[in-house]
């Protein structure tokens, strides 16, 4: 393929642009514009403006690029090439080669190019990427010659493992009947597709065009059944994707999330679909009241206040509706079931709740979580609730021992934040690095927030080898040697500070008290930006939310 | 044309023996330039070889290349060879040594010194720093490295003192910081005991360290905040004693150390009381780095890459000394310690960070960058250059500071063993740095020459220096062009190899800096060009 000649002139441009204003900077020199561009001869070639990489020839060559030798401006001249080949799209840096020994070719292998786009370049397997090369020709000599450049471009198509990801996904199969249905995603980025309708009895996939490629969301066995939850699902060539089995006609939700890779086919009416959801009802009042989500479970919701005695229900807000409410699944009986989980069902909320509803016994405190997967609701009376944890320890600051409080915060506390602190605070102690006291359990602290900082710092002074991001957690900020949750590494006051470095994602456990506990810390993980610390288990999970 | 005058060096040469120098090392100005673009490359008798470029070796030159930090405090971890022998990277286990060929060895006074006239490199001074140190000291010369030295006095910041005690119980007057839960106790950089022992021990470095076989380059006054001259106290309580220290401790290091080269901090507060303030520049800083520059000090800056710290002014007078003297650059940012305050410079992440204080040093010209210590081997700066900025420790060495070779030489083949001969030769730069002969310390003393080797045991049977080519005057995209004349001086007749090396003038032209070209070169370091035959 000849060199793009448009290219060819943006870089040259380019090139005059930069010696120009190079130059301009110097003296009153001369350059000899007409002169280079005359002399502009290197033409960059490569055997193919399209590469499909093939897997089982390794060895084959895949691609050559080879150019001319640039114009020779004789002995007083030192004529410099550079090659260079970068990837559209990637973030790594382009790969730069000096080209001195005269040999104007390069030549890839399948194996090589492989390598060099998803290596190197972090291009992504099974996809369609697009290479620019490029070669400089700089000539250095007692006259200022601009640079002779040479571009060319060629898209490359990679093997390996499918890409999940779809230009256009239908329904497929016996269960649909006739021809797939096409779906659209729920915004332009959601990567989720939804869909409500009919279906036979049968079998179902989801076929997909990406590129050229011809694939469907299937599962990994064959004629799987579907399940009431979200099912793994894998992207296979659609001419050998397997099916999911329909058991029987009737009314389904399908959602399909592209990111998590996983399908749910569900009877519609089992499906909850909610933006937020509230209290309504003559117990709430007159304005409905909303239970929000938790920040420890994404379908988990929680309220504690005040509610008076009378009728109860939840409407459901989606799409900016609330056409739907939760009412008890047994309709005819209106128990709040005090302190026990038990289930709730949807309901159209301008008919259904009219027989259907909670009866809140009378006035008082109530504490409200609501499973949105398991589809349950539990309400706490003041005579069920659960309590603040009480702790005892000694109260240096006030001079109190034994001190006994509830714990209704905890601060994180350690090297991690280089011990900043808030005015007013005392060292290491930041509002941002308090944990919310969970409504749908007292004993539950959260962090949902930027990613921590990972300062390599230690407040002790005989630790000669702080780790980055250490932490412990305090039930105050009066002071840092107050009733702590650290964890199981060993450590001794005065004598060594242990560090437990747990991974994004994993339980660690926790250990209470004032004692060597408080210099047993520790290592919060990369990229963690969530923490969830429960001191009735006595665990701790960091991770990234 | 005055400009094409300076960028394309094209001498006249005179007539030069193999030991004819001193009266030329002067000669590196530029009243020989002349105005003409050709030269004679195609002359009767003379062959023209054209030589590669070597682009990516580690060529261990002095005063170019990465540079490995240790320090000789707690921290240092006893294994510091084994760790860095076997050292996590994106292309697996490396060497260090491989990629830095200095060792930094910077930390407090007293780890040095801990006892008045005892140092740490004493056979009898066992401390547990004198130990680090001597492993140390040790590790590097077995990997091929030269060290270099920083002394810290000023404690604030530190959790030790980092002046001796010595020097306090001799009636130093000082002054306590609080580092943590620990006071520390640093001496006024204007009292007369500190002073008197402070030269004692710059005078003992000196006669033992300045000497360019062992020592890479010495760093720094050492006064100030972590020594890097920010945030001084004087006993005034004011900065009227300010000027008088700086041209005390300036005057101390220039006197003793005049071998190697000798580094100052250019920032815009230098030595003053007040702390860093990006608003504000001292109207008298410039200046006093300037006279400092004048004494023979080259420049290093503690924080490429913080764009509140290295800004503006920096820049400003890193362009203005550029080729004057070489500039060290060490890095800002420390990953334990600054976490996500990064996005505050508009960082994104770590490998962000690597990469803007490359393009600030790449910005600066600048001649070594630095490798970092941390006690935690996988997570420091050093760590995260190599894992997460693999790429541009490479091209550092690729690129980054100097890199000499000559392209083209045009030599005569069958010259008599009296006859003048002309030699045409060209030189470039491949980095952006340069090798800074134009300092005080080395004062010139690597030169062009010409040898003709034995054909069997590659050693030099004649050796011709050229004084005239300045090798501080290669800069990249400058190719210097030479027609140098000399007498062949009664060389028996015979075959030789004609060689070419650049040569340390004091030291009998023995090789001194390794050439960046492809193709047969000595052990020793002189690259062969053709066979010759003398008659």
């Amino acid at each position: 393929m000849k060199y793009n000649s448009i290219y060819r002139n943006i870089a040259r441009l380019t090139a005059i642009a930069l010696l120009a204003g190079t130059v301009t900077a110097c003296d009153d020199e001369d350059i000899d514009n007409t002169y280079s561009r005359s002399n502009s001869v290197i033409q960059l070639e490569t055997s193919s403006e399209y590469v499909v990489l093939d897997e089982t020839n390794p060895d084959a060559v895949a691609l050559t690029v080879t150019w001319n030798e640039a114009h020779p401006y004789g002995n007083e001249f030192i004529t410099t090439y550079q090659y260079q080949i970068d990837a559209v799209g990637s973030k790594a840096a382009a790969r730069k080669e000096y080209e001195d020994d005269g040999t104007y070719r390069r030549q890839y292998t399948n194996a090589q190019l492989q390598e060099l786009l998803t290596g190197h370049f972090g291009c992504l397997t099974s996809s369609n990427i697009t290479l620019n090369l490029t070669v400089t020709a700089s000539f250095e000599g007692p006259r200022v010659v601009i640079p002779d450049i040479a571009t060319a471009s060629v898209v490359v198509k990679t093997y390996g493992p499918k890409q999940y990801k779809a230009d256009r996904l239908f329904i497929g199969g016996t269960a649909v009947g006739g021809d797939p249905i096409e779906l659209t995603p729920t915004t332009a980025t959601s990567g989720i597709y939804s869909w409500t309708g009919a279906l036979a009895a049968g079998k179902i996939n989801f076929p997909v065009i990406y590129g050229d490629e011809n694939n469907a969301i299937s599962p990994a066995n064959a004629d799987e059944t579907i399940t009431d939850s979200e099912m793994p699902a894998i992207m296979a060539d659609a001419a050998k994707a397997n099916y999911w089995i329909i058991p029987a006609a009737d009314n389904y939700r399908i959602t399909i999330n592209i990111a998590n890779r996983t399908v749910k086919i569900a009877p519609a009416g089992s499906v909850i679909e909610m933006d937020r959801l509230f209290m309504a009802g003559a117990a709430a009042g007159a304005e409905d009241i909303e239970i929000t989500r938790t920040l420890e479970a994404d379908d988990m919701y929680a309220w504690r206040g005040e509610l008076k005695a009378g009728k109860l229900y939840m409407p459901v807000e989606f799409n900016e509706d609330k056409a739907v409410s939760f009412v008890p699944k047994d309709k005819t009986s209106h128990d709040i079931h005090d302190g026990e989980a038990h289930e709730f069902v949807q309901v159209p909320t301008a008919s259904g709740t009219l027989a259907a509803y909670w009866e809140i016994p009378a006035d008082g405190t109530y504490r409200i979580v609501v499973n949105t997967t398991e589809h349950s609701v539990t309400f706490y009376s003041s005579a069920t609730d659960m309590k603040n944890m009480e702790v005892s320890y000694n109260n240096t600051v006030d001079g109190i021992n034994p001190y006994t409080q509830e714990v209704t915060e905890l601060w994180m506390w350690g090297g991690f934040n280089s011990s900043s602190h808030d005015d007013g605070l005392k060292a290491g102690f930041q509002a941002k690095y308090k944990l919310t006291q969970s409504l749908a359990n007292p004993n539950v602290f959260v962090y949902h927030g930027d990613n921590l900082p990972r300062a390599t710092m230690s407040s002790e002074s005989y630790n000669k080898d702080p780790q980055p991001g250490g932490v412990k957690f305090l039930v105050t900020n009066i002071e840092n040697n107050v009733y702590a949750y650290g964890s199981t590494a060993e450590a001794k006051r005065n004598s060594k500070v242990g560090y437990v470095k747990p991974a994004l994602g994993e339980t660690s456990t926790l250990v209470a008290g004032q004692g060597d506990n408080r210099y047993a810390y520790f290592c919060i993980p990369e990229n963690c930006n969530y923490v969830v610390v429960d001191i009735e288990k006595l665990t701790v999970i960091f991770d990234n939310k | 044309m005055s400009t094409l005058k300076n960028i394309f060096r094209n001498r006249v040469r005179l007539v030069l023996t193999g030991t004819i120098l001193a009266a030329a090392l002067t000669a590196c100005g530029d009243d020989e330039i002349i105005d003409s673009g050709s030269h004679n490359w195609e002359m009767n008798g003379n062959k023209i070889v054209d030589i590669k470029p070597e682009r990516q070796k580690l060529l261990r030159n002095p005063m170019t290349g990465w540079v490995l930090y240790a320090g000789l405090g707690d921290g240092l971890s006893d294994t510091f060879w084994e760790d860095y022998d076997n050292f996590e990277s994106a292309v697996g286990r490396i060497k260090v040594s491989d990629y830095a060929h200095t060792l930094f060895i910077r930390a407090a006074w007293t780890y040095f010194n801990p006892e008045e006239g005892v140092y740490a490199w004493d056979d009898n001074c066992n401390t547990v720093e004198a130990k680090r140190f001597k492993m140390l000291v040790k590790g590097a010369k077995e990997r091929n490295m030269k060290i270099a030295f920083g002394f810290i006095c000023d404690s604030q910041d530190k959790h030790a003192d980092f002046t001796p005690d010595y020097v306090k119980e001799a009636g130093a007057k000082g002054y306590i910081t609080t580092t943590g839960s620990v006071q520390v106790w640093s001496p006024y950089p204007d009292d007369p005991v500190f002073q008197e022992k402070h030269e004692r021990f710059i005078k003992d470095f000196a006669a033992r360290w300045d000497n360019a076989e062992e020592t890479m380059f010495v760093s720094g006054t050492g006064l100030g905040k972590w020594g890097e001259s920010h945030s001084a106290r004087y006993s005034t309580g004011n900065e009227t004693p300010r000027k008088a220290v700086i041209d005390w401790i300036s005057n101390l290091y220039t006197r003793y150390i005049t071998h190697v080269p000798i580094f100052v901090n250019y920032h815009r507060c230098f030595l003053t009381t007040r702390d860093f303030d990006y608003n504000s520049v001292d109207p008298d800083t410039e200046p006093i780095i300037l006279e400092l520059i004048d004494k023979g000090y080259s420049l290093r800056h503690d924080a490429f890459g913080m764009k509140t710290y290295y800004t503006t002014w920096e820049r400003n007078f890193a362009a203005s000394q550029r080729y004057k003297r070489p500039i060290i650059a060490e890095g800002g940012w420390v990953k334990g310690s600054h976490g996500g305050s990064i996005k505050g410079d508009g960082y994104a992440d770590y490998a962000d960070v690597r990469r803007g204080e490359y393009n600030e040093a790449k910005g600066a010209f600048v001649n070594m960058m630095d490798f970092r210590y941390n006690s935690n081997l996988t997570w420091g700066e050093t760590w995260s250059w190599f894992n997460e900025a693999y790429d541009l420790v490479e091209e550092f060495i690729a690129e980054g500071g100097y890199r000499l070779y000559p392209d083209k030489i045009s030599l005569p083949v069958f010259p008599g063993s009296s006859d003048n001969v002309t030699v045409t030769h060209r030189w470039s730069n491949l980095g952006w740095g340069y090798c800074p002969t134009n300092i005080p310390q080395w004062n010139q003393k690597y030169k062009v020459a010409f040898a003709l080797l034995d054909k069997t045991s590659k050693q030099p049977v004649k050796v011709y220096v050229d004084s005239e080519p300045c090798l501080n005057e290669w800069i990249k995209g400058r190719p210097s062009t030479y027609e140098t004349s000399f007498n062949m001086g009664g060389v028996t007749p015979g075959e030789y190899i004609w060689a070419v090396g650049l040569v340390d003038t004091t030291r009998d032209n023995a090789i001194g800096l390794q050439i960046s070209a492809k193709g047969d070169i000595t052990p020793e370091g002189w690259l062969q060009l053709t066979s010759v035959n003398v008659k």
